[in-house]
């Protein structure tokens, strides 16, 4: 079996739809980080991990997982992978105990204690019908589960959504709790950009089924910039600077690719600002707006 | 595979009752239909045990759940006709029980003594309605193969055995030739069975209801194998 670096590989990922098409999607996950995969609904981020799950079939491109193609080694990956899905796919009749038995014989290094263990963690009563179980608690279900085969990495399609602000942030220290092992790696899809800032080592944006930006996420936040200035600032030759604009009678902010050089542009006569994921998200979105 | 078909039957457990009461109750049910009770004892619990199944991995769509798990398109598939066989067994016994209560009791009922050929021809019937069924459910989903499921119940129930009666009594009465023509043939075929001893008619049944099953078991994984999620 053949190990790289990359945990997770994706290369010119293909998949035409009738009224959508994910088009040569490229990005690499190292071992030992955790990469968010930011877009806005609609954008592909749901397709790309049916993709890597092979629950759809790609057109052109190669998936690797563990360095391994995902269609040859379908089942050796998926044996040492966890997923997390945006909605619960457990049989609801079952109870906790019942499905996690179901479960558990598919997978070769099942580990008990473990799962017991995420249970008391989690609050999780085993007698009780999936059914009856919350939002929140559906999803620490299936983290649960994901948590207890020793999978390497752990792949989440909008673990978020739906979700309180409470569960979100145990979500998150669970995920950070996890990540202090350095052989395991997460793949975690979400449009909730601040779900990212204080636990993704990497981001990759998608929008319209093509890739926008796949980096390290402090490289990200350092080269774009907030540009903020008056309206005689903002000509035809600086416009070429911007991903995104906003403008209004007052003013115009705009997010920019690159800071450095904005800088030098605008020297003191504007407010050069760290964008978040969110801004980066929402102005590469929109492109330029009038208000 | 044999994981799914006991994740089917953990999921069935609370209908697994209600098969067993239906099992039970068609021998008095049907009983003017002869040799045809236990093939509507066993078709329709196991048609009931597998929908019921069907339902429950479309619920949640649970086969995206059951996909994206370490295991094989075709052991999904498989463990779906393998499952079939084990819903008949409850379904003959339950139909063996009514039988004995009915003999101990000596309540005067005449129903149908089971036959090793009664339950080839039980299984012969429900394996063919699960060799049509089947693909079908493979390639479009649960949803969209339900009236078909529905269809070819009730033809076991009303069709076939009308078919049956026209091929054995009614050729006088047969206007069309090609139709004429099959059932001649048929009427052969039943007629050279009859001169061979049950364990060979059996035998011969379960060989054909087998040959039927292969292949549509590989139609099935070659639908699935496509299928979306």
């Amino acid at each position: 079996m053949v190990e790289t670096d990359n945990i997770l590989t994706v290369d010119k990922l293909t998949k035409h739809f009738k009224d959508f098409t994910l088009q040569n999607v490229s990005f690499q996950l190292p071992r030992g980080y955790v990469m968010g995969f930011i877009g806005p609904n609609g954008s592909g981020k749901s397709t790309t991990i049916k993709l890597i799950l092979n629950l759809l079939h790609k057109d052109r491109g190669q998936i690797k997982v563990f360095g391994l193609d995902n269609l040859d080694h379908e089942l050796a990956i998926k044996d040492r992978l966890a997923f997390v899905l945006d909605e619960n796919h457990y049989y609801e009749e079952l109870s906790i105990r019942d499905m996690a038995r179901i479960v558990a014989s598919f997978y070769k290094h099942w580990e008990p204690q473990t799962f017991e263990k995420c249970l008391k963690d989690f609050e999780l009563n085993p007698k009780q019908k999936i059914k009856k179980l919350s939002k929140g608690m559906k999803m620490k279900f299936s983290l649960a589960v994901a948590l207890s085969h020793g999978a390497e990495l752990l792949i989440m399609d909008e673990p978020t959504a739906g979700l309180d602000p409470m569960v979100r942030s145990e979500l998150l220290e669970i995920l950070t709790a996890l990540i202090q092992d350095e052989r395991k790696s997460v793949f975690f899809s979400t449009h909730i950009t601040s779900d990212l800032d204080k636990i993704a080592d990497f981001v990759t944006f998608i929008h319209h089924g093509e890739l926008v930006l796949s980096a390290p996420k402090d490289d990200i936040l350092e080269k774009y910039g907030i540009i903020k200035g008056s309206n005689d600032l903002f000509d035809e030759e600086s416009r070429s600077l911007f991903v995104g604009i906003k403008t209004n009678k007052f003013g115009f902010e705009g997010l920019v690719r690159d800071r450095e050089r904005a800088q030098r542009c605008y020297k003191e006569r504007a407010i050069v600002e760290r964008p978040t994921l969110e801004d980066i998200m929402l102005y590469t979105v929109r492109g330029e707006q009038h208000v | 595979m044999y994981n799914l078909v006991w994740k089917d039957f953990l999921l069935l457990k609370r209908f697994l009752w209600v098969a067993l009461l239906y099992g039970f109750a068609a021998p008095l049910a049907f009983k003017t239909m002869q040799g045809g009770a236990l093939s509507a004892a066993t078709v329709g619990t196991t048609y009931m045990l597998m929908i019921q199944a069907c339902t429950q991995d479309d619920k949640n769509k649970s086969e995206i759940m059951l996909n994206s798990l370490p295991l094989r398109r075709r052991d999904i598939v498989a463990a779906k006709y393998l499952s079939v066989f084990l819903y008949a067994i409850p379904a003959i016994l339950s139909f063996f029980f009514a039988q004995l209560v009915v003999s101990v009791t000596g309540i005067p009922i005449t129903i149908y003594q089971i036959s090793l050929e009664g339950i080839a021809g039980a299984l012969v019937a429900m394996a063919v309605l699960m060799s049509i069924y089947f693909p079908i459910y493979f390639k479009f989903g649960y949803l969209r193969s339900r009236m078909v499921g529905m269809f070819l119940f009730f033809a076991c129930f009303f069709f076939v055995p009308m078919a049956v009666a026209l091929t054995v009594h009614g050729l006088e009465g047969m206007g069309n030739p090609t139709l004429r023509n099959i059932a001649v043939v048929v009427q052969r075929v039943l007629g050279w069975l009859l001169t061979q001893a049950d364990w060979q008619i059996a035998c011969y049944l379960l060989a054909l209801s087998l040959v039927l099953m292969i292949a549509s078991a590989c139609l099935s994984l070659r639908f699935y194998s496509k299928r979306e999620f």
